[in-house]
C-alpha cells in the first residue's frame, strides 16, 4: 500500500514528460511572449536586456544542476531493499561550498544590477525634451512645453500654461511623439490615485504617485510606434489606460509639435453656458434612483445629484465621456443628505454609462441624441 | 515496531460530539478545526481564481465585470493568504508541535480555542462584504489612496476589520506557540534536538509577532483616514500615500516567510523519513532558518523599487543575500534524499514537487532583486507567477504533503495511496500549466490586475494555457476532497507509526489520546523514534498518572 515503486516512477515520468512538452509549448507558442523581454526600443532598456540574459544565464545552469540532481536522486535512489542507507548527519565541506559559492554568486550579480542601474537611473543636466505625463482614473493627459514649476508641482493641469496637451479623447489613448537619439525627460504626475508609467519596449516602467513628481530619462534609439499602459492597480478602468509613444526623427517630430500648437491655439474653451439639466439620486448604495436619462447632444450638462442616502457618500461619474476619453465628473463626493451639481462637458450622441465610482454596481444609461 | 503498544483510549465524553468540538480545549481537535475550516477558505479562494482564469481566457468581458473582477482579486489574495495558508500551517503546528516536543496540549489551551474561533468569525466579517455593497476592491495589498474613503465603499472597512481580527488571531497563536515550545518540551528535548517543522514554526511565529502588529497600526491608520478625518496617507493634508507601503511591507515581507518557512518545516519532516535517512546539515538548517527569519525583515521595498522613493542598492544586496540560506536548503534536502531509500507516498510526491516548484519560484527572486530587471517586471503578470511558484507551488504543495503524512496520525486511516497519485500528478501539471506560462505573458508587458487585454495584443494563447491549467488544479482538489471522503468512511487501517518515522507524534496511537502520550522514549537526538528503532535507546520511565506533562 505504501509501496508502489513502479507505478510511482511511472507517474513520474508522465508527469516530467506532460510538463516538458507543456512548457515548451508555452515558450514557442505565442508571437510576442517568449522568456526574454522584446526587443528594447532604448539605450537604457537595452542594458537591462543584457543584464536580464546574463541572469538568465545562470539561472538556467542553477535550474538545470538542481532540478538534475533532484530527478538523479528521484531515479537513482529508490527503494530496492530494506537495509538501513548509511546515516549522513552531514558533511561541512559540501555545506560551506554550498554556502559561499552562491553568495559569490549573488554578491556579482549585486555589483552587475548596480552598474546597470547607475546608468539606467542617471539624470542628464539638460534633457532634450521634456514630457509631462498626467495619470488620472483612467486615462493620461500629456503636457509638451510645460513651465519648470512642474518639475515639483503635484498636482497640475496641463493646459494653457503648456505649448499644447495630448488626451486620449475618442481612442484608446494619448498619442505621445518623442524624437529618437535625443534624451528624453517624462515627468510623472497623478491627479488621484496611483498610477505606474510603462511602456513595455522601453522594459520600465516607473509609478505615478500623487504628492510627488517622479521623472527618469530615456533615449529612444528604434523608430516606431509602441503601446503604454497603465501598469499599477487604480481602479475599474485599470486595464484600459492606454497610451501609444511614437518615435521619429527630431524633423518630423519638429513638424508634428508645429502642428499641435497650431491645433492648440483653435480648440475653444469648452463652456458651461446654456446646461441642459439632469436630476438625479440614489437613495440605498444598491444603485441610483433613476437607471436610465437622456440628454442632448453637443450640449453642456448638469447633472444635479441629491444623496439620499443617509449613511454613505455617493457621486455620479459618466464613464468615457471627458474631453479627453476619461471619466466625467465624480469629483466631490455628495455626503449623505447633499446634492451636488457636476459639470459635463458637451457629448456626441450615443449611449454613456454613469455609476457611482465608489460603489460601481450603481450604474445607470445616459442617452445622448 | 518497536513501539509498545499504548493501550487506553479515551472514555466517550459525556455530551455531544457538537458540543465537544465546539467547547474543546485539546490542541489537536483545535488543529483539526482550523485545518478544516482553511480547506473551506481555501476552496472559496480557488473557486474566485477559476473565475479570475475564465475571465482571462479570451479578450474581453465574458464573465466578470471590472468591478466584481477587482472584488475577486482581491478577495483571492486575502483569502488564500490569510484564511488559507496561515490558519492552514498554524492548524498543523497546533497539531503536531505539542506532539513532536512530547507535550500533553499547547501552552495556553483557552486562548488557542480563542486564536482559532476568532479566524471563522473574522472571515465571516470580510465576506459579509459581498452582501453590503460590493467586497474590497484594492488587491490584497489595498495600497492608498485607492483604498481611501474617495475611492474605496464599506468593503474596504470589512477588510480592514477582518484583517485586524484575524491578525489578533496570528499574535494569540504565536505566543501560544512560543510559550509551549520554551516551556514544554519532554525532558531530554533541548533546543537543538527539536525536530526541524518545531523549529520553522518558532522562527515563524517571532516573525509574527514583530510584523502583525506593524499591519494592524497600518489598518489602524487607515481606518483613521477613511472614517474619522485623519490624514496618514492623504498627500494633499500633508500625509504621505507611500507609507502605506511601506508599513505595508514591512508585514508584507516577512509574511511571505510566515507562509513558506512551516512548509519548509513541512518538507524537511517528510524527506528524511522516506529517504530513510536523517536532514542532512541539521544545524546548518536551523541557521539558514533564523538567518531568513532576521534577513526577511530587511528586504521589504524590494516590492517598491518602481516608487522611485526608496534607496534601491540597500533592499536589492538584502534580497540578494536572502537567496543564499534559501539555496543552503535546497541542497541540504536534495542531500537527503542522495544515497537514501526513497520510497515515493504521495506525500514524498508532493515533497519532491515542492523542490521542482519551489526553485523556479526561487530563482525568479534573483531577477526581481535585481533593480534594472525589476523595473521592467515589476507588476506585470511575471511577479503574479513568482509568487505563486513560491506560495502554490510552495506552501500549497507542502500542505499537501502534510495532509497525506499526518492523515493517518489524525485520523487512523490512511489516505487512498493511488487516487493520491492521481491528485499529485494532475496537480504537479496543472501548477505548471498555470504559472509558468505567466512568467511569458509578464516579460512580453502584460500587467497584473487588469480584467482585459486587447485581442492584438498577442497574449490569449498563452492566457488560455493559463486558464487550462487552473481548471486541471480544480480537478485534483476534487480528488483529494473525493480521497477525504471515502477515506473517512472507511476503517482505521493505520497502526501508531505507519511510516516508519522518526519523531514523538509517532510514538503513541493514532489518533493519539486527549492527553497524547502514556510514556515517551527517550530523548537522545532529533529523532527519538528512530534511536528507539534502531539505537537501542529505551523508554523514559512512564509519567506519572497517565496525565503527560500538563502544565
Amino acid at each position: 500500500m505504501i509501496r508502489a515503486p513502479h507505478r510511482a516512477r511511472q507517474s513520474l515520468k508522465v508527469v516530467a514528460a506532460a510538463s516538458l512538452v507543456a512548457l515548451l509549448a508555452g515558450a514557442c507558442q505565442a508571437d510576442s511572449a517568449g522568456i526574454f523581454p522584446p526587443s528594447p526600443v532604448t539605450e537604457q532598456g537595452v542594458l537591462t536586456q543584457d543584464l536580464y540574459r546574463f541572469v538568465f544565464a545562470i539561472a538556467t545552469a542553477i535550474f538545470l544542476l538542481v532540478e538534475g540532481l533532484i530527478v538523479w536522486a528521484v531515479l537513482r535512489y529508490r527503494r530496492r531493499d530494506d537495509r538501513l542507507p548509511v546515516q549522513t548527519h552531514g558533511n561541512l565541506i559540501a555545506e560551506a561550498a554550498w554556502t559561499v559559492i552562491p553568495a559569490l554568486i549573488v554578491i556579482v550579480l549585486f555589483v552587475m544590477s548596480m552598474q546597470a542601474q547607475g546608468k539606467i537611473e542617471a539624470k542628464s543636466a539638460a534633457p532634450d525634451v521634456v514630457v509631462d505625463v498626467v495619470g488620472f482614473q483612467w486615462q493620461w493627459t500629456i503636457g509638451y512645453g510645460c513651465p519648470d514649476s512642474y518639475d515639483s508641482a503635484t498636482n497640475v493641469q496641463p493646459g494653457q500654461d503648456c505649448d499644447f496637451a495630448l488626451t486620449g479623447a475618442g481612442k484608446q489613448g494619448p498619442d505621445l511623439h518623442v524624437p529618437t537619439g535625443q534624451t528624453i525627460r517624462f515627468r510623472l504626475h497623478s491627479a488621484d490615485v496611483i498610477h505606474a508609467f510603462y511602456v513595455p519596449r522601453f522594459l520600465y516602467k516607473k509609478d505615478v504617485i500623487p504628492g510627488r513628481v517622479n521623472s527618469f530619462d530615456v533615449v529612444v534609439e528604434q523608430p516606431g510606434t509602441y503601446a503604454g499602459q497603465c501598469a499599477e492597480l487604480c481602479g475599474i478602468g485599470h486595464a484600459g489606460m492606454f497610451l501609444s509613444l511614437t518615435a521619429e526623427d527630431r524633423g518630423a517630430y519638429d513638424a508634428w509639435y508645429a502642428a499641435q500648437v497650431e491645433g492648440a491655439k483653435q480648440t475653444p474653451a469648452p463652456t458651461q453656458a446654456g446646461a441642459f439639466t439632469i436630476n438625479l439620486s440614489a437613495t440605498t448604495a444598491a444603485g441610483f434612483d433613476q437607471t436610465a436619462v437622456s440628454a442632448p447632444a453637443d450640449t453642456p450638462l448638469a447633472i444635479v445629484f441629491q444623496n439620499k442616502d443617509q449613511t454613505v457618500q455617493h457621486n455620479v461619474t459618466v464613464l468615457n465621456a471627458g474631453p479627453d476619453g476619461g471619466s466625467a465628473a465624480g469629483q466631490p463626493n455628495a455626503q449623505p443628505g447633499q446634492t451636488v451639481t457636476y459639470a459635463v462637458p458637451p457629448l456626441k450622441a450615443g449611449t454613456y454609462t454613469y455609476i457611482c465610482s465608489i460603489h460601481p454596481n450603481m450604474t445607470g444609461t445616459l442617452t445622448v441624441q | 515496531m518497536a513501539t509498545t503498544a499504548l493501550s487506553p483510549r479515551v472514555g466517550a465524553y459525556p455530551r455531544s460530539r457538537v458540543y465537544e468540538w465546539l467547547t474543546t480545549t485539546d490542541h489537536k481537535k483545535i488543529g483539526i478545526m482550523y485545518i478544516t475550516s482553511a480547506y473551506l477558505f481555501f476552496l472559496v479562494g480557488g473557486l474566485m481564481a477559476l473565475a479570475i482564469r475564465t475571465e482571462l481566457a479570451a479578450p474581453g468581458t465574458q464573465f466578470l465585470n471590472p468591478d466584481i473582477y477587482n472584488q475577486a482579486f482581491t478577495m483571492h489574495g486575502t483569502t488564500m493568504i490569510f484564511f488559507f495558508v496561515m490558519p492552514m500551517l498554524a492548524g498543523f503546528a497546533n497539531y503536531i508541535v505539542p506532539l513532536q516536543i512530547g507535550a500533553a496540549d499547547m501552552a495556553f489551551p483557552r486562548i488557542n480555542a480563542l486564536s482559532f474561533w476568532i479566524i471563522p468569525f473574522s472571515g465571516l466579517l470580510l465576506f459579509s462584504s459581498f452582501a453590503l455593497g460590493g467586497a474590497a476592491a484594492g488587491g490584497w495589498t489595498s495600497y492608498t489612496p485607492l483604498s481611501e474613503a474617495k475611492y474605496a465603499g464599506t468593503g474596504q472597512d470589512l477588510w480592514l476589520a477582518g484583517l485586524l481580527l484575524n491578525g489578533v488571531s496570528s499574535i494569540l497563536g504565536a505566543i501560544n506557540l512560543l510559550a509551549t515550545i520554551f516551556k514544554l518540551r519532554a525532558p531530554g528535548m533541548t533546543m537543538l534536538r527539536l525536530p526541524i517543522f518545531v523549529w520553522t514554526v518558532l522562527v515563524t511565529s517571532v516573525l509574527l509577532i514583530f510584523a502583525v502588529p506593524v499591519l494592524a497600526s497600518g489598518l489602524v491608520m487607515l481606518f483613521i483616514d477613511r472614517n474619522y478625518g485623519g490624514a496618514f496617507f492623504d498627500p494633499a493634508a500633508g500625509g504621505d500615500t507611500v507609507l502605506w507601503q511601506h508599513v505595508f511591507w514591512f508585514f508584507g515581507h516577512p509574511e511571505v516567510y510566515i507562509l513558506i518557512l512551516p512548509a519548509f518545516g513541512i518538507i524537511s519532516e517528510v524527506l528524511p523519513v522516506f529517504s530513510r535517512k536523517p536532514l542532512f546539515g541539521y544545524k546548518a538548517f536551523v541557521l539558514a532558518t533564523v538567518s531568513i527569519g532576521v534577513l526577511g525583515f530587511g528586504v521589504w521595498a524590494h516590492h517598491m523599487f518602481t516608487t522611485g522613493a526608496v534607496f534601491l542598492p540597500f533592499f536589492s544586496i538584502t534580497t540578494f543575500l536572502i537567496s543564499v540560506p534559501t539555496g543552503v536548503k535546497m541542497f541540504n534536502w536534495i542531500a537527503t534524499m542522495w544515497r537514501g531509500k526513497l520510497r515515493f507516498t504521495t506525500a514524498m510526491l508532493f515533497a519532491v514537487g515542492f523542490l521542482a516548484s519551489f526553485l523556479i519560484g526561487g530563482l525568479d527572486g534573483a531577477f526581481s532583486a535585481s533593480t534594472p530587471i525589476d523595473f521592467a517586471l515589476q507588476d506585470t503578470y511575471w511577479i503574479v507567477s513568482h509568487l505563486h511558484y513560491v506560495l502554490f507551488g510552495g506552501s500549497a504543495f507542502a500542505i499537501m504533503a502534510a495532509t497525506y503524512y499526518w492523515f493517518p496520525k489524525m485520523t487512523g486511516r490512511f489516505l487512498d495511496e493511488r487516487l493520491g497519485k492521481v491528485h499529485f500528478a494532475i496537480m504537479f501539471v496543472g501548477t505548471h500549466l498555470t504559472f509558468f506560462p505567466m512568467h511569458l505573458l509578464g516579460i512580453s508587458g502584460m500587467p497584473r490586475r487588469i480584467q482585459d487585454y486587447a485581442p492584438n495584443a498577442g497574449w490569449q494563447d498563452l492566457n488560455v494555457l493559463a486558464t487550462f491549467g487552473s481548471y486541471l488544479i480544480g480537478f485534483a482538489i476534487l480528488v483529494l476532497l473525493w480521497n477525504i471522503f471515502a477515506t473517512l468512511r472507511g476503517p482505521r487501517t493505520a497502526g501508531d507509526d505507519p511510516w516508519d518515522a522518526n519523531t514523538l507524534e509517532w510514538a503513541t496511537t493514532s489518533p493519539p489520546p486527549a492527553y497524547n502520550f502514556d510514556r515517551l522514549p527517550e530523548i537522545r537526538s532529533e529523532r527519538p523514534l528512530f534511536d528507539l528503532k534502531h539505537g537501542g535507546a529505551g523508554h523514559a520511565p512512564a509519567l506519572p498518572s497517565g496525565e503527560g506533562s500538563q502544565p
